[in-house]
């Protein structure tokens, strides 16, 4: 097993407001601690918050500043401008949003900063629904999964998000999980190390929204790379493909049956899911393969 | 309150969270236990088996057969002839392929031997003397126990030299001789008295020895070779066993007819046809029941194949006949029934169904029983010498082990019975006894993260050539190399037993584990004002060394 390297600095800290076992948690500890003290996050409304914890109090040792939910990606690009022209250039501004504030709201924000390649590193944290708010759908969540706005469960796909923000060519998108620390942990160096709009998408499973247990955040994590659902790749500029965790023979079922979001499903629905998760991965394969990054 | 503070407008966030206390939302609290593992349960001598496998990845050789000695002095005769139930309930059996635990404790044991690693210390001497009557593995391992406790210890054998079985029962193909003596010879410097050559035998003898030391451990094993009434009188003919290979091990070479046959189907069976294999003959068991019914280990009925052991099943013999110049044994041709005691089922007749096999010697190896010693108030039970959990007799201060208790006619029995007694005549003669190394339950293969373990072959063992092994005596199971070694341990998923691979600090989403310093007791601490009790650190342990306990707040 390999040991992550964590900056000594502990920026994430305890205290904070996340639901017992949160993947979002375990998640910003990682981006926190590894950016360090020199950053600066912008935050929409989202889990983020209790994340942070409640005011006076806060759980992260660097400034936030609470923007409206459809602005993360401008209001970060905004502040790295304004540290620019003061010549403090060399401080990391982050985004760190909900997948609702992203794939829905904030889209348009996020298109024209990648667009402009504007040099901020955006945070998913994609839980696949508007969770803060007890669960509504939103464009993230897949098909035919339950939500308190989609009782019969969502008729329409997932968004692809990496495709969008590679159709910007943007310097670097990419999927990670906690299930994979050590993938994850060395996304996030290297990110650091980069300059540009970069991004990546973090998978977290959602115990009260999904319906699982408490201990499960990591499984979960894992069950979805392993069935195909959500593999872990990279986009660099737009071209470069690499994927790091692929799935492996296991059916979606397995992923599936262990959520009560999807308690209502008949096989047949199922069965559409399985030949989604196929056909995506067919598709990912075939763009991996014509642009390889070892090319 | 400071000018500072008052300056700040009170919308400002400028408090840290880890003032609050997020424990108090917990109603469960992970726990770090030592907990057993499946193959240290099934090991006879309770090895800590992970502990030292963990030591043997990391390269600390001598440490880790440190380990394996505080259970088992004699761990190349183990890694040889061992029957091994730690590999048969080994989990990772359940993931790919079971760990070869007796091989890699060979190759620690054999390395011990090269560098002449020596036992630890005795404790300084204690007054108590215990004598132990039988100097094979179950005395051996109980002499070996007290005098590390500091007690003084005196063996009693019969045989000029100490062993028992493993010198006068196993051949040297499977347990070079040379190899016993090294781990006899390092015994030895223990200074536990022996006294070879010494029969006890008769009641007042074992009064006088009652009356001498502080407590009596007896480990006659199982000497008398059970008959068949119908071959007694046919000595040129009719060999025993068990005898035959007590001259094959004292360096004899008995002469054989041509053609063999042996009867009976366990050890001494197995043993005895592949030593006349080895002196040259043709050699056929013959055996009562079927093949998978033999209590003899598969390997070494694969083995003996290998070497052109041939097998007769269901035939039980009835009497010699002579026609001619041929002599042939008669045997009944038998049927499988109704299981018996043993849960196997039971060989019957089939009414005159009878066959002839040529013959110039018949061997006989149909086990052996045990003599009770002539000591008033000792109780036997089905034909062994009584004893409870602890390798107590019904007499005050006496134990007994080894084949002499059981029907579980192994070394590793043998010499875990030893170990048990030790401890026992350590609580009798006033010491601790037994510690306890581990605590909670059992490690299920359910419990291991098998996310962290990639699949992997097991390691191939290598084996000497068939057509090289009938003409001699030469070892026949090879060791593991090295390289070998460690990609075995690599395996292991050291089942209950944290190795500080820190992956639970790594999953805590509310930092509530902390990392105490090397050596300082407790490698890690829960912090309970921050614990939530998600259990996530308990799934992610990659070997089951964490418990969530409920509270009640
Ligand atoms: C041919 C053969 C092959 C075997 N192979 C294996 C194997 O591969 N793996 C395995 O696990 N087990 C094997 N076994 C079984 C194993 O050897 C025994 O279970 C084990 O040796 C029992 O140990 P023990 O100390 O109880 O008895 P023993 O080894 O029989 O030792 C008893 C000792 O007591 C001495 N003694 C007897 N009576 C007296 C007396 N009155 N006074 C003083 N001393 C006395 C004897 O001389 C002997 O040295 C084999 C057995 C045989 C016969
Ligand atoms: C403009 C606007 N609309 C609605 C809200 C209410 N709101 C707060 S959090 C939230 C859900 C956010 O969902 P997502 O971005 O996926 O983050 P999550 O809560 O799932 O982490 C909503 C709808 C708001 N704060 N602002
Ligand atoms: S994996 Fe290791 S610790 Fe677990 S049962 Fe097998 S040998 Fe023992
Ligand atoms: S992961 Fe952390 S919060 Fe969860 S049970 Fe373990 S120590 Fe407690
Ligand atoms: S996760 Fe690693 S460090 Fe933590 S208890 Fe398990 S073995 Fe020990
Ligand atoms: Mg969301």
């Amino acid at each position: 097993m390999k040991h992550y390297e964590i900056a000594e600095e502990k920026v994430f800290l305890p205290g904070h407001g996340a639901c017992p076992g949160c993947a979002m948690a375990l998640a910003l500890r990682y981006v926190l601690n590894i950016f360090g003290r020199n950053s600066v996050a912008v935050i929409p409304p989202s889990c983020m918050g209790p994340m942070m914890g409640a005011q006076p109090y806060s759980s992260m040792l660097i400034p936030i500043f609470h923007n409206s939910f459809e602005s993360s990606a401008s209001s970060a690009a905004g502040i790295k401008r304004a540290l620019r022209a003061r010549d403090r250039d060399d401080v990391n501004v982050l985004a760190l949003a909900g997948d609702g504030g992203t794939y829905d709201i904030g889209l348009q924000a996020l298109s024209s900063v990648a667009e402009h390649n504007e040099d901020i590193v955006y945070i998913c944290m994609d839980n696949e629904g508007y969770m803060n708010t007890g669960t509504q759908k939103s464009s993230s969540t897949p098909r035919h999964a339950y939500t308190t706005s989609t009782p019969g469960g969502k008729e329409s796909r997932k968004k692809n998000l990496v495709e969008i923000m590679a159709a910007h060519h943007v310097p670097y998108v990419a999927t990670a999980n906690i299930g994979y620390l050590d993938d994850f942990v060395t996304k996030i160096h290297k990110i650091k190390d980069m300059k540009g709009t970069r991004m990546i998408i973090v998978l977290i499973p959602c115990i009260d929204g999904w319906g699982f247990p408490g201990d499960a955040a990591a499984t979960m994590s894992r069950l979805a790379v392993q069935t195909g659902v959500f593999p872990l790749y990279e986009v660099e500029d737009g071209t470069k493909y690499t994927i790091n965790h692929g799935p492996e023979g296991l059916p979606v079922e397995t992923y599936i049956s262990r959520q009560r979001r999807y308690r209502h499903l008949t096989a047949e629905q199922v069965s559409e899911i399985q030949k989604e998760v196929d056909e995506n991965w067919a598709k990912l394969e075939g763009m991996a393969n014509l642009f390889s990054a070892t090319m | 309150m400071s000018k500072t503070a008052e300056a700040v407008p009170t919308i400002w966030t400028n408090k840290r969270s880890d003032a609050l206390n997020t424990g108090t939302w917990r109603s469960a609290i992970p726990v770090y236990q030592n907990r057993p593992s499946p193959c240290h349960l099934a090991c006879p001598v309770h090895g800590h088996i992970p502990v030292w496998i963990e030591m043997l990845r990391k390269g600390l050789l001598h440490e880790a057969w440190q380990k394996i000695v505080e259970n088992n002095p004699f761990p190349s005769v183990t890694g040889r002839v061992c029957h091994h139930p730690c590999e048969d309930a080994c989990n990772r059996s359940e993931h790919d392929a079971n760990l070869s635990i007796r091989l890699m404790e060979r190759y620690l044991a054999d390395l011990a031997l090269e560098k002449g690693w020596l036992f630890p210390e005795t404790a300084s001497p204690k007054k108590e003397k215990v004598a132990i009557i039988g100097g094979g593995p179950a005395g051996l391992s109980a002499a070996y126990q007290l005098k590390l406790k500091g007690y003084t210890v005196e063996i009693f054998e019969t045989k000029p030299k100490l062993g028992g079985l493993l010198r006068y029962g196993i051949p040297n193909y499977r347990l070079p001789a040379k190899v016993l003596d090294q781990e006899l010879n390092r015994l030895a410097k223990l200074g536990i008295k022996y006294h070879t050559e010494t029969a006890i035998t008769g009641a007042a003898e074992y009064k006088q020895l009652q009356n001498k030391y502080d407590a009596l451990f007896i480990a006659t094993g199982a000497q008398r070779p059970r008959k068949l009434a119908q071959f007694e009188n046919n000595p040129e003919t009719v060999l025993d066993g068990l005898d035959l290979l007590y001259r094959i091990n004292s360096g004899q070479k008995p002469e054989l007819g041509p053609k063999v046959l042996v009867i009976g189907g366990g050890n001494t069976a197995l043993d005895t046809a592949r030593c006349a294999k080895r002196l040259a003959a043709d050699v056929t068991i013959v055996y009562r029941r079927t093949e998978n019914q033999m209590p003899s280990q598969e390997t070494e009925i694969l083995e003996a194949k290998e070497e052109g052991i041939r097998f007769t099943f269901l035939a039980s013999p009835v009497k010699l006949e002579k026609e001619n110049e041929t002599q042939k044994l008669v045997c009944q041709k038998m049927q499988l029934g109704e299981k018996d005691a043993s849960g196997r089922p039971r060989p019957e007749p089939i009414k005159d169904a009878f066959f002839a096999l040529e013959t110039d010697t018949v061997i006989m190896a149909l086990g052996s029983d045990i003599e009770t010693p002539p000591i008033d108030e000792l109780e036997t039970q089905d034909h062994l010498i009584k004893v409870d959990a602890n390798q107590q007799t019904s007499v005050k201060n006496i134990l007994a082990g080894g084949d002499l208790t059981s029907n579980d006619r192994f070394v590793s029995s043998a010499l875990g019975a030893g170990k048990i007694a030790a401890e026992q005549i350590d609580l009798l003669l006033g010491g601790t006894g037994k510690e306890e190394h581990f605590t909670g339950t059992e490690v299920l293969y359910e419990q291991i993260n098998t996310f962290y373990f990639p699949k992997n072959p097991a390691t191939t063992k290598s084996l000497l050539p068939a057509s090289e092994r009938t003409r001699n005596f030469q070892e026949v199971q090879l060791g593991l190399t090295e390289q070998q070694a460690l990609y075995e341990a690599a395996r292991c998923f050291n089942c209950g037993w944290c190795v500080s691979c820190d992956n639970c600090f790594y999953f805590c989403p509310d930092m509530a584990i902390k990392i105490n310093n090397p050596g300082n007791g407790e490698n890690y601490t829960i912090l309970e004002q921050y614990c939530k009790g998600c259990g996530l650190c308990v799934k992610e342990c990659p070997r089951g060394a964490i418990v969530l306990k409920e509270e009640s707040k």
